[in-house]
């Protein structure tokens, strides 16, 4: 409704020209990076923790595949590989947040390109550079079960997203560097319950199963999705850093 | 060149930090002065637009302070900063460089010479975890000026500098304002007694006086006080009256004394300074702040 009557004003009215706006620009400095330069620039600020980690999680399964023997098939990649997807989705999490604990985000939101367009870029590449390992993940775990792509990957997102859900939730409540552990200590137990899935296997992996694996990444998503938004509303209403120390 | 805020006020809950207030600045250096507590750094938050108002508005040249091209002209130095772990002296500045729009050479370029003005050149490629609260102060007061900002504004820019280090702070302050807003908060009053063009002082989130040097000295007159007295009398006025300065002298002792009357019978009248000024206003609310001047 507020956007409808935003875009409504908005049509009805012309806004009125910025008086001495082209002189005021001519005067003052103008940036010489532009918005793609800015965000190439962010790329080399993601901790290198991150890339390693998932390379390895890569290369774990790609060794879990190998040593899989024809016929051995059943679900332990699944829950042994999803068991440690969750710290994956920890150093996510903690990568792309890392501004409020580490006490930048006043700096950053000074600046031209501002925290929430730092945050933006960290997404975009944290969240590439996962998608692309989960891919990876999925495509040679799949090849020791035959329960499809689909329910495949529904196993092994659910770990991923559910972390991600938690971290995030966690992050509106604690704030700065104490959130750490309590985001360790998510990731852990998701990982913990995850890992006692193998003694359900024969009934949680089963195609009855499916609608719980949908509603849990289901969940995930749409918690994930409305902490980003609370975020970055947050962000625009400039009072996210209030718990500062007046 | 128009800093201008108008009926800032800013609430929390029910409590007012900052209390309608409103100023136009234009270039030169502003200093405010006030308690810890007194809303200055809630306003330097709301002028470097990173905190909203609750009511009123900030512009500069009539833009808003939320916009891009102000923080394109903005430098700031807020009252405490962080830094990522893993970062050296020179990684700081080129990350907020990119931050600032700086294109990578130039990046480079103005990080060398900003770090060699803060006197960090040597130090440009060790961690900033290794360093004393006064390397960073002076790495914080660096990147502030990364994008040559046409607004500089500085929360206790001199905490944790050493008396050397204040003095060149001082001057590059003082040069810095030739061409620009600088405005700095701080309860040190030595600090911008010797560098503002104008000074701002601040309590309960407001303004309660504001001028250059001289005319808020000025309002001093007929209540700063010096007397000499022995120990017994000295100690009487003490206990009674706000003290800036005492010292021993042979028998008899030297006070100095803030007062709207006469202290003692043989005080005689003198000229007041900012130091004064601040006590007269701060030391009955608040003992402790006389300990910062």
């Amino acid at each position: 409704m507020k956007r409808k009557l935003r875009n409504g004003i908005r049509e009805a009215f012309e806004p009125p020209k910025s008086p001495g706006k082209e002189a005021f620009l001519r005067n003052i400095w103008q940036p010489t990076l532009d918005y793609r330069g800015f965000l190439l620039s962010q790329l080399h600020y993601i901790r290198k923790r991150v890339w390693i980690l998932s390379f390895l999680f890569v290369m774990y399964s790609l060794l879990f595949l190998l040593k899989q023997t024809e016929g051995s098939c059943s679900y332990e990649s699944v829950w042994i590989i999803g068991a440690m997807l969750p710290f994956l989705a920890l150093t996510a999490v903690s990568e792309t947040i890392k501004s409020g604990w580490w006490g930048m985000q006043e700096l950053e939101l000074s600046c031209r390109y501002s925290l929430n367009q730092v945050i933006f870029a960290r997404l975009l590449f944290i969240g590439s550079g996962n998608l692309i390992t989960l891919t990876v993940i999925l495509v040679l775990t799949e090849k020791t079960l035959s329960a499809g792509f689909f329910r495949t990957g529904l196993y092994l997102l659910t770990p991923y997203l559910l972390t991600c859900a938690l971290c995030l939730i966690l992050s509106g409540r604690v704030r700065g560097r104490e959130g750490r552990y309590g985001y360790a200590v998510t990731a852990a137990g998701v990982s913990a319950a995850n890992s006692l899935l193998r003694y359900l296997e024969h009934s949680v992996y089963q195609p009855d199963y499916l609608i719980f694996w949908l509603f849990s990444v289901g969940i995930s998503a749409g918690i994930i999705v409305y902490r980003l938004h609370c975020m970055k509303k947050e962000m625009e209403a400039r009072s996210w850093n209030l718990y500062l120390a007046e | 060149m128009e800093l201008v805020f108008s009926g800032v006020t800013k609430k929390y809950g029910d409590k007012t930090v900052c209390d309608n207030l409103s100023m136009k600045m234009t270039k030169g250096v502003y200093g405010l002065l006030g308690a810890n507590g007194a809303g200055k750094t809630t306003l330097m938050r709301m002028l470097a637009g990173v905190l909203d108002t609750t009511e009123g508005t900030i512009a500069y040249d009539s833009f808003d302070v939320k916009s891009e091209d102000y923080r394109n002209i903005l430098g700031y130095l807020p009252q405490s900063f962080g830094y990522y772990p893993e970062f050296k002296a020179r990684d700081f500045m080129l990350y907020l460089a990119a931050l600032k729009g700086l294109e990578k050479k130039e990046a480079r370029e103005r990080t060398k010479e900003l770090l060699a003005l803060v006197s960090l050149e040597k130090e440009a490629r060790q961690k900033i975890r290794t360093f004393s609260g006064g390397m960073k102060q002076r790495l914080g007061i660096a990147q502030a000026m990364l994008n040559d900002p046409k607004v500089l504004i500085l929360d206790e820019p001199t905490a944790g500098l050493d008396p050397k280090e204040r003095i060149r702070f001082r001057n590059l302050i003082s040069r810095l304002g030739n061409d620009r807003i600088v405005l700095l908060s701080t309860h040190i009053v030595s600090d911008v007694e010797q560098i503002a063009d104008t000074i701002l002082v601040m309590k309960d989130g407001r303004f309660i006086c504001k001028g250059n040097r001289e005319e808020l000295a000025g309002e001093m007159t007929g209540k700063v006080w010096e007397c000499q007295t022995d120990e017994t009398e000295a100690e009487k006025i003490c206990a009674s009256h706000s003290v800036t300065n005492i010292r021993k002298e042979e028998e008899k002792v030297l006070l100095r004394v803030v007062s709207d009357r006469k202290p003692h019978l043989e005080a005689v009248c003198v000229k007041g300074t900012l130091e004064d000024l601040y006590l007269y206003y701060f030391s009955s609310a608040n003992p402790m702040d006389t300990d910062m001047l």
